[in-house]
């Protein structure tokens, strides 16, 4: 059994007074195996933000199912299994951080007498060590992000799920926040996470989803969506055969594979164009999300 | 259950201690002082009552006010905060979060009411004036109408923002004060849906003139103490009636 199961996920917002509606989540199917760095991608607005709220039980879904381990989502049994940090977040900031932390640990059940201890262990663990004492209001951007991830871990969950961890965060503080969540991978744990950051997505992720107007349209391992390797030929003058692109003065060929880009080489060896450039790449997740997802209305 | 509504009461104190609730009573008690110094002057031989009735005044208006500020800004400023979202994707229910809330927030109140009758009684101690036989129950009274407005100001303030669920609480409050007129406007009423309207409006808003102390304290007169039982047990039941209606809605809100 997967550790979350979503199944025709439907959400509908309802202004009571105007009677408008606005279709938040269409359906939506998707599975989190345990222990595994799930990546949830898309467009804003797509519906990425109200599937995890769904998830954590701040919102209701308006039709389908969602469970983790089982138990239906909105339970607190199924709540006693995650942690969660929402985008942007904003907390209490009059607290000091071991105050702050203190409540959270509360709510959660832990014992007390074990807080102290766990406190300073993710204090560390996200990089805000000797804090304890500082009030939240003189934090900055990133310490908020980073207090954010230390109470979303702090009762050691199964389930960790994080909406745009990495927002707001220096390229330092990103590089963090991956490493946070590949330890979390190694001890065991399941992290579902939300990302406009599609190089942190790639680089973490074993698997992803991409959403888009309340569906998703995609789904699978890195390697999956972005295929093999292929070959990037590049030449200066346009050869007669073949789909070349021009690319400012040069001319581009993309080859699916290598026996292809040997073909294509030795023709134009024979033709006497000169080769400016033969690179094997892969396929971005960026160029992925670019290229196939673009929202629609959206013409660059 | 009752540690996780005691933490957010905690939290709730500590809010209300940090951002410095209690300066009002500063206020108070410059008032207290002014007052009591005025009336020497202007009064002859009521010092004692214009002191007790100035003081529960002022400090039921204050404690009122509180009431309906700190309460209406309970829940709906941690919907717009959105700081509530990582509380309630706790392994808690939310009535949690309401019943800790009003607590935290009752605990408040009885800081406020508890120095503020300390405030008059050291006044009065000090003009050598004794407190007046029905201090103690007046205060209670007057706690007691504090405690009925916060849970009027967190019903609304669990299905609406703010401002309206401060305007609304303002709103029951001064009605609730003026109910006994609304029954007796009701009779007077030539217009049977009218007076049909006001009969309903005096059974459904809180009956809080019932609680004003200020016949006990002006009069001196002795309360009858099955009445003053009946009056707590009242406000116990419109308080748990209202927090039943507030936790049952915010179970079922959507926190967007």
């Amino acid at each position: 059994m997967s550790l979350i199961e979503i199944k025709g996920l439907k959400k509908v917002y309802r202004s009571p007074f105007l009677r408008r509606e606005v279709v938040g989540l269409e359906h939506l199917d998707l599975s989190v195996e345990r222990n595994e760095i799930f990546g949830f991608l898309g467009p804003n607005g797509a519906g990425k933000s109200t599937t995890l709220k769904i998830l954590t039980g701040i919102i209701r879904a308006s039709a389908g199912s969602a469970t983790i381990d089982g138990l239906a989502v909105g339970s607190p049994k199924a709540r006693r299994m995650l942690g969660f940090m929402p985008e942007f977040p904003t907390f209490h900031d009059f607290l000091r951080a071991d105050e702050f932390l203190t409540f959270y640990g509360d709510l959660s059940g832990m014992a007390r007498q074990e807080l102290p201890q766990r406190i300073d262990q993710v204090l560390e663990m996200v990089g805000l060590p000797g804090v304890q004492d500082r009030p939240l209001r003189s934090f900055s951007k990133g310490m908020l992000q980073r207090i954010g991830l230390a109470q979303a871990v702090l009762h050691d969950p199964d389930l960790v799920i994080l909406d745009e961890p990495m927002s707001g965060l220096d390229p330092v503080g990103r590089r963090d926040v991956r490493q946070l969540m590949t330890g979390l991978k190694a001890a065991g744990k399941t992290v579902l996470f939300s990302s406009h950051v599609l190089n942190d997505v790639e680089e973490i992720a074993d698997r992803v989803t991409v959403v888009r107007e309340g569906r998703n349209v995609l789904s699978g391992s890195i390697d999956e969506l972005l295929g093999g390797e292929r070959f990037e030929l590049v030449v200066r003058q346009r050869p007669s055969a073949g789909e070349w692109r021009q690319v400012g003065e040069d001319f581009m060929m993309i080859c699916d594979d290598e026996e292809a880009a040997q073909r294509q080489l030795a023709e134009l060896v024979q033709a006497g164009i000169s080769v400016l450039r033969c690179q094997r790449e892969r396929r971005s997740l960026e160029q992925l999300f670019f290229e196939d997802f673009r929202p629609s209305g959206d013409a660059s | 259950m009752m540690r996780p509504v005691l933490t957010i009461a905690q939290l709730t104190l500590r809010e209300a201690f940090r951002k410095r609730v209690f300066v009002n009573l500063a206020v108070f008690a410059a008032l207290m002082v002014g007052v009591s110094f005025l009336m020497t002057g202007l009064t002859i031989g009521q010092h004692q009552r214009v002191i007790h009735s100035v003081s529960f005044t002022v400090l039921s208006v204050v404690g009122n006010l509180l009431a309906v500020f700190l309460g209406a800004g309970l829940i709906a400023h941690e919907v717009e905060r959105k700081t509530l979202y990582t509380i309630v994707s706790r392994p808690i229910n939310r009535w949690v979060f309401v019943l800790g809330r009003y607590l935290g927030l009752a605990g408040v109140l009885a800081i406020n009411t508890l120095i503020g009758g300390l405030l008059v009684s050291s006044v009065l101690m000090v003009s050598n004036w004794p407190a007046l036989d029905h201090f103690t129950v007046s205060l209670a009274l007057i706690y007691a109408e504090m405690l009925v407005v916060l849970s009027i100001a967190v019903l609304f303030s669990s299905f609406s923002t703010p401002t309206l669920a401060a305007t609304f609480s303002l709103c029951f409050w001064v009605i609730g004060r003026l109910s006994v007129e609304l029954q007796e406007l009701a009779g007077l009423a030539r217009n049977d849906g009218l007076a049909l309207a006001m009969k309903g409006a005096y059974t459904l808003l809180p009956n809080l003139g019932r609680l004003d102390p200020m016949d006990l304290l002006i009069h001196n007169a002795a309360p009858d103490a099955a009445h003053v039982v009946m009056l707590f047990l009242y406000a116990l039941g419109y308080i748990g009636l209202m927090l039943s209606l507030a936790c049952w809605t915010f179970e079922r809100r959507d926190l967007k």
